[in-house]
């Protein structure tokens, strides 16, 4: 019990680091991205790539420290937000939102179909665990540890950001970028900024992910759970509060794995039936979160300025 | 001061500027009178950059700005306020005006991470300053209400409110006084004069007659689009065209003829 408990609650982790990547996004700028899938897969693939020993499937093998595979994926992740960024974001949002959309498919195609670079669709495994071998039956709990000293870093990275004038400026322009530039505002390098900010952040995650699984393929990065389940959590939690993504994410992951517990206890004859039924579910929930609390269960808060606060 | 020089454009063939030149002296009160539709909001966006001029230029302090982008506008010393007030609903009043000041250390992230010490102390005193300036507009008390919550008439201080957080050479103001009530306006009025002597230059655009009468050094008139004539507040009260233009788009708007 204690040991899905843990299991559990890593899952939730990973989840909360990239409600916190679209928190910065959504949440604080109105950037419209609908491809954290991509970015996911892009963290998890760069991480397990350097980080694995050789292997002649595909390309990899660099041996390197686990602590260079997370920051790679952020470095990587960030430069693909760049490339979105540069074309979409001078532009009206709904741009951003097809460009990312698309590169996110375009990613899963790419992982599904060039097997030099990622093996395709039978996916990456092995990828190591840091300290595994010395750990043994704790390291879960030592992982759960891990994900929430890095939790705590991102949390601390964009909470200082967003109660500065930075953070200002982000949410000047997601109320009215017209106002942001006749206040002399840069607009296009803010939104930039946060979009590569978000997508270094989802990188990390995707990075704590493969570690934690060990195997990935494109199988996990499909839309449903690598974007849509994000999306769902942050707006549950409310958009524009980090500490409301986290609570998103703990909530929405309890429902969802919590039902697929429950399912698979039906007979196997229904069960197709049965995973329709939880996205439902999910989208039930979602309706009356936004019903009853437009703004998620922790909405905005007016005063995140630290020198409001005193 | 600002130099538009045959300023042209067109929305879907609709010349909402034409041929427009318009110069504005430093140090100045200068007031931009017309009836409805004339294009006064219009030249406004184009000076500003929230526009792309079709034809013709827009010179500030001698140096082109037509080309730059509107950021940049303002950072050369030149902004404009709004005539149907924008409010940054879901942010608070006073965060509304600590928006404005250019340069903040802060607007690095980085520097919210590495000098966070030095950010703090430059957030105090933008705060102290945007204190200051929503007492003088008698918004102290929705210092902390977001500002969507404000009515519209305090919408409109609040659009002056970022142009003085500025502290720029030369402001634009888009009907300032409408729907702000007499005593703040000839308030307002009043800070705008003071501003001026202060080496500020304004451009105005106001249908209110007793405002322009009273504060502008210099008024010029727009009438479809085009720059019609200018002078003294005296000067423009009493000529024929002027009446004529009002006359003619607007029976019985009679605010010009006082
Ligand atoms: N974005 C736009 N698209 C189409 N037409 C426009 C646009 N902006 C302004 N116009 C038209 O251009 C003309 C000039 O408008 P403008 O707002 O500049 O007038 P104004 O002098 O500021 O009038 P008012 O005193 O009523 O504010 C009007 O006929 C208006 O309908
Ligand atoms: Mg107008």
């Amino acid at each position: 019990m204690i040991s899905y408990l843990i299991f559990f609650l890593i899952i939730c982790g990973i989840y909360g680091i990239m409600t916190l990547g679209l928190n910065l996004q959504w949440g604080y700028t109105g950037l419209f991205n609908i491809g954290v899938a991509g970015f996911w897969a892009v963290g998890a693939y760069t991480s397990a790539i350097l980080t694995k020993p050789p292997v002649p499937e595909h390309l990899g093998g660099f041996n390197l420290p686990f602590i260079v595979g997370i920051l790679a994926a952020a470095v990587v992740s960030g430069i693909i937000a760049f490339l979105i960024g540069i074309p979409t974001l001078r532009l009206r949002e709904d741009y951003l939102a097809i460009a990312t959309i698309g590169i996110a498919e375009i990613i899963r195609l790419i992982v599904k179909n060039e097997e030099w670079l990622t093996n395709g669709v039978r996916g990456i495994s092995g990828i190591p665990k840091p300290f595994h071998s010395l750990l043994g039956n704790a390291y879960n709990f030592f992982y759960l540890i891990l994900v929430i000293v890095v939790l705590a870093i991102i949390y601390f990275i964009i909470q200082r950001g967003i109660q500065s004038p930075w953070g200002r400026v982000l949410r000047a322009i997601r109320e009215d970028e017209e106002v942001a530039t006749t206040a002399g505002k840069d607009v296009f390098r803010y939104r930039l900024e946060s979009l590569i900010l978000g997508a270094m952040i989802m990188g990390v995650g995707g990075a704590i992910y493969a570690h934690f699984t060990s195997f990935i393929s494109p199988e996990a990065f499909k839309p449903m759970q690598g974007t849509f389940l994000v999306w769902v959590m942050l707006i549950i939690g409310g958009s524009g509060n980090s500490l409301g993504a986290l609570l998103g994410a703990l909530i929405t992951w309890s429902i969802w794995s919590g039902t697929e517990i429950l399912t698979s206890f039906l007979p196997s004859a229904i069960t197709t039936q049965a995973a329709a039924f939880r996205v439902i579910l999910i989208g039930v929930l979602l309706e009356v979160v936004l019903l009853t609390k437009p703004e998620g269960l922790l909405g905005e808060d007016p005063h995140v300025s630290s020198v409001l606060k005193e | 001061m600002l130099k538009v020089k045959e300023a042209v454009k067109e929305f879907n063939g609709f010349r909402a500027v034409n041929r427009c030149s318009i110069d504005v002296p430093a140090n100045k009160i200068t007031g931009l009178i017309g009836p409805n539709g004339a294009g006064k909001t219009t030249l406004f966006n184009l000076i500003s950059g929230g526009l792309t001029l079709d034809t013709g230029e827009v010179w500030f302090n001698q140096e082109r700005i037509d080309q730059l982008p509107a950021h940049k506008i303002v950072h050369k010393g030149l902004y404009r306020t709004f005539q149907i007030p924008r409010a940054l609903e879901k942010m608070t009043t006073i965060e509304n005006l600590m928006l404005v000041p250019a340069n903040q250390l802060g607007e690095k992230i980085w520097n919210s991470w590495f000098r966070n010490k030095q950010v703090k102390a430059e957030e105090q005193k933008i705060k102290a300053r945007a204190e200051e300036v929503l007492g003088f507009l008698e918004l102290t008390h929705v210092k902390y209400e977001l500002a969507g919550n404000l009515s519209v008439g305090q919408k409109k201080l609040l659009e002056l409110g970022r142009a003085l957080m500025s502290d720029p050479d030369m402001i634009l103001l888009d009907e300032p006084a409408a729907g702000v009530n007499p005593t703040l306006m000839k308030k307002i009025a009043e800070n705008i004069r003071k501003l001026q002597q202060q080496g500020k230059t304004f451009l105005l655009i106001e249908h209110n007659m007793d405002l322009i009468m009273d504060i502008c050094d210099k008024v010029i008139v727009m009438n479809n689009g085009e720059h019609l004539i200018e002078g003294t507040p005296q000067e423009v009260r009493n000529n024929k065209e002027v009446l004529e233009a009002y006359l003619g788009v607007e029976e019985g708007h009679n605010d010009i003829a006082g």
